[in-house]
């Protein structure tokens, strides 16, 4: 199990439109080609949005999965306000980071 | 010797497409009148080549390879990817890459040391269809799309976008056919995709930012637009990046024409057009 095993797992369902169909009809075997814990798999399954944040799914990944199942504003209603201030590495990169990059010279 | 001859910044917000039927219709129409207003401004400058500098969603390229710069090489531009057509409702573009361009950008860009990827057989999203479709629906006129990397961290400093542009300058200055080329930038405003902030704007901080791409503020923005800067205020303000990048191309001049006003219900819409002839 990985992150990137994870964000991998979610790419492939929707960028792939035959493997978007399947699991919108609840086929999840594609799933069995990434190494992933129980509960990544159980939150893919379940569509635990929220879940998948805190497990380090990357905002657009994430977002690009919620856009082949649901309409954007499912997203802004159900998911954006349950994952203010979790961590998620992605997310978190810059946020911290002090303005040490340097002007154009 | 080529010219750069006329450069083009536009939004490549989906949600003109996804969410149009939610949109303030007088809004929308005005953009959509924004928008044929720079296709004709891009058409009287008359380019041969269209150079489009856009970043990639995580479509094509993923976080096990995320290049800072491509380049296609390929002989098709096409796109976008199947859920950004049959759900997001984005048009389609399917137009021919300038081949030998491309190769010289690539060859040039790696000798100068913007060290460009080279793709081949890659789909491109919507930060290049989306733009491409207004400004030159025919697509009839070859294109370079230059890839660029907004969202896999660490990002390369803004100075080497600024640095991205002023090389396309030299290097368009140095072909030797009497090319006349047009850059097209693919970017957006404050925004975040994904993240808790989503749908909610700084709306000081765009106002600032649409200041100072009307005035032509060229080294305040380059200067103070840190990466760190953009993304503060939204994880795909980092797309932005590709704005500056148009800057080392047209530097402090003041865009001839441009469109910022927010549609209702679809968000921030920037489209930005100058006459280099």
């Amino acid at each position: 199990m990985s992150v990137y095993d994870l964000n991998r797992a979610i790419h492939a369902i929707y960028i792939n439109r035959d493997n978007t169909i399947a699991f919108r009809n609840g086929q999840f075997d594609m799933l069995a080609r990434f190494d992933l814990s129980s509960e990544e798999h159980t939150a893919i399954v379940e569509r635990d949005f929220p879940k998948l944040w805190a497990f380090h799914v990357h905002p657009i990944i994430l977002f690009h999965l919620s856009a082949v199942l649901n309409p954007r504003e499912w997203y802004m209603a159900n998911v954006a306000p349950k994952i203010v201030g979790v961590p998620n590495q992605f997310y978190d990169y810059y946020l911290t980071a002090e303005e040490t990059e340097p002007a154009v010279s | 010797m080529a010219t750069i001859v006329s450069a083009v910044a536009s939004t490549h917000n989906p949600r003109i497409f996804w969410n149009r039927d939610q949109a303030d219709q007088n809004a929308l129409q005005r953009l959509y009148g924004a928008f044929d207003q720079t296709r004709k401004l891009l058409a009287e400058t008359r380019p041969d080549v269209i150079i489009a500098v856009a970043n990639d969603h995580l479509d094509g390229l993923f976080l096990d390879n995320m290049p800072a710069f491509s380049v296609v090489t390929g002989p098709r531009a096409f796109g976008p990817y199947w859920y950004e057509t049959e759900i997001m409702n984005l048009p389609g573009y399917d137009g021919l890459i300038a081949q030998d361009a491309a190769a010289s950008i690539l060859r040039s860009g790696r000798e100068e040391g913007i060290f460009f990827s080279q793709l081949n057989d890659f789909k491109v999203d919507h930060a290049f269809t989306l733009p491409l479709s207004f400004v030159r629906p025919e697509a009839d006129i070859p294109i370079v799309p230059i890839v660029t990397n907004a969202f896999g961290y660490p990002l390369v400093p803004t100075k080497h976008w600024f640095g991205l542009g002023q090389f396309l300058a030299r290097e368009v200055a140095s072909w030797p056919a009497h090319l006349r080329v047009a850059v097209v930038a693919s970017f957006n405003l404050t925004v975040e995709v994904g993240g808790p902030k989503a749908g909610k704007y700084n709306m000081d901080f765009t106002r600032w930012l649409v200041e100072m791409m009307s005035a032509g503020s060229c080294d305040e923005m380059v200067a103070s637009l840190t990466v760190p800067r953009l993304i503060r205020e939204g994880n795909s303000t980092s797309e932005f990046l590709n704005y500056i990048s148009l800057l080392g191309i047209v530097e402090d001049r003041k865009p001839n024409f441009i469109e910022h006003k927010p549609v209702p219900g679809v968000g921030m819409c920037p489209v930005a057009f100058w006459n280099l002839a």
